[in-house]
């Protein structure tokens, strides 16, 4: 490290921790990023669907390299045989985030930001003056270092908004533990992001196959609530469901990985400190994707920060700021889906196969909300049930 | 060991009572967290679910602490891979 004292210093560079402090260098102040793995992006912990390209694209320029293929729709073998189709341009992306996050890093280099790899936050000090202190490792050694404003970026493992006291400690019952198993070759449908949901035993989750046409493989993985008894692991479930379907599929890497699906944390700023991303629990409750999230809570946090750090002003009570944005953005989004997620997995199997008719219906007519009509009881019995459920929660 | 958890905080001892039954006692004891490195995905998720702090990532390799371990289990559930079991404890150093 350069300096011993830096305006921001963001601790972890995935893509939250790149695009704030890429942002905050652009608007002119000291930037420290530091990554605790030897190589960004590596080993990879995702199944690598994210947003349309334009989302991606309004974040700076990307190679092209990290884009896999473009997705024109999803495909989910619901339970009880039924499958719904959903056919829409430009859904979203399948990244190469082995290629993704070190562009993001690189860019962010570029514009000035001090970026440090193998180095790990041990400790984050309370409030000295106008400034925190981060002790460093690095192999060199043990560095302390002082930063006006910390950002956390540190992903699902975050320890950053424990040790300044934020109670971010994650609920065993949803929290979704998760494989994706790289398999040579395009499974399925290269247009297509395939769910299977619903079966035997994949009841509180889904397995996924997601085609990534230019490296000419597939991600196919799982995600499941964490189980309340441990039988098989979840690699092994998913490795038997991939030889099921698939038996002669050539299995070339295995990664894994835990994704929280409680809806934001109540409270993720503190005096002079930011969560972004994972480590406020930015994911999505449904689906557990949180690429988008996280870069549009770093782009929300870049300018809240530009402005605490302009008034002199990065108080708990300022900082606020940045948790309504977000929750603006897509905190009431992911609270309905959370609700959404509840509804479902508590279902009846029974119920579960009516339900999908239901979206069959919709999905059908082109998200038209007329189409519901069609299938009248149904709908009536859902939406009841639906309500009921909610207000419980 | 009695004496350490007693500086833990609030939530911390919240915990530690509720492995106050018989069979938590035996695991306190007895059992013992491993991990199988070869077979680990080195995705760090343990490191985030653990309530205590016990597990802690120093670049690739998992260091449990054993004397912060409540034996609560979560990570044994979490685990992707299934590489962290419980193992009988070998005699006290």
């Amino acid at each position: 490290m350069k300096n011993k004292e830096y305006d921001v210093i963001v601790i972890g560079a995935g893509p939250g921790g790149s695009v704030i402090a890429r942002r905050l260098s652009q608007y002119g102040h000291s930037v420290l990023l530091i990554e605790k793995r030897e190589q960004i992006g590596f080993p990879v912990r995702c199944g690598e669907a994210s947003t349309t390209l334009e989302d991606i694209e309004s974040y700076g320029p990307i190679d092209e390299d990290c884009i896999e293929t473009i997705i024109d729709g999803l495909f989910v073998y619901g339970p009880g045989g039924t499958t719904v189709e959903s056919l829409k341009k430009d859904t979203g992306i399948m990244l190469n985030r082995e290629k993704f996050d070190p562009c993001l890093a690189k860019l962010a280099e570029q514009d000035g930001v001090e970026l440090v790899t193998n180095a790990r936050a041990e400790s984050v000090s309370a409030v000295i003056g106008k400034f925190r202190e981060v002790s460093i490792v690095t192999p060199e050694g043990t560095e302390k270092i002082k930063g006006r404003m910390i950002v956390g970026a540190d992903g699902m493992e975050s320890l950053v908004g424990r040790m300044a006291g934020l109670k971010c400690l994650h609920n065993v019952n949803s929290t979704c533990t998760g494989v994706d198993i790289e398999v040579e070759g395009i499974l399925t449908d290269p247009r297509y992001l395939t769910f299977w949901q619903g079966h035997d035993f994949i009841n509180d989750g889904y397995i996924w196959s997601f085609p990534k046409v230019k490296s000419n493989v597939t991600n196919f993985g799982a995600g499941f609530l964490i189980p309340k008894s441990k039988d098989l692991s979840i690699q092994d479930i998913t490795l038997q469901w991939l030889y099921k379907l698939f038996p002669e599929a050539k299995v070339n890497k295995i990664t894994g990985g835990l994704i929280s699906v409680s809806g934001n944390l109540k409270e993720y700023v503190t005096d002079r400190l930011i969560l972004v991303g994972d480590a406020a629990h930015h994911t999505n409750p449904l689906t557990g994707g949180g690429i988008a999230a996280a870069m549009r809570a770093a782009k929300e946090g870049a300018e809240v920060i530009h402005n605490g750090l302009i008034k002199d002003d990065l108080s708990k009570n300022f900082l606020k700021n940045y948790e309504e944005r977000c929750s603006i953005v897509f905190g009431k989004k992911h609270q309905l889906l959370l609700k959404f997620r509840k509804f479902l997995l508590g279902q009846k199997r029974e119920d579960q196969i009516e339900f999908y008719k239901v979206i069959k219906t919709f999905v059908k007519s082109n998200f038209s909300y007329l189409a519901l009509i069609k299938c009248p009881i149904i709908t009536l019995k859902c939406l009841y049930r639906y309500l009921r459920s909610s207000s419980k929660i | 060991m009695a004496n350490k958890r007693l500086i833990l905080p609030f939530y911390e001892i919240f915990l530690y009572y509720q492995t106050q039954t018989q069979d938590n006692l035996y695991f306190l004891k007895v059992k013992k967290l491993s991990h199988d490195r070869k077979n680990c995905l080195e995705c760090a998720g343990c490191v985030g679910v653990c309530p205590t702090m016990a597990l802690d990532m120093f670049g690739l390799d998992l260091q449990i602490n054993h004397d912060k371990c409540n034996r609560c289990g979560i990570c044994v559930r979490a685990c992707p891979a299934g590489v962290l079991n419980w193992i009988e404890k070998p005699d006290e150093k």
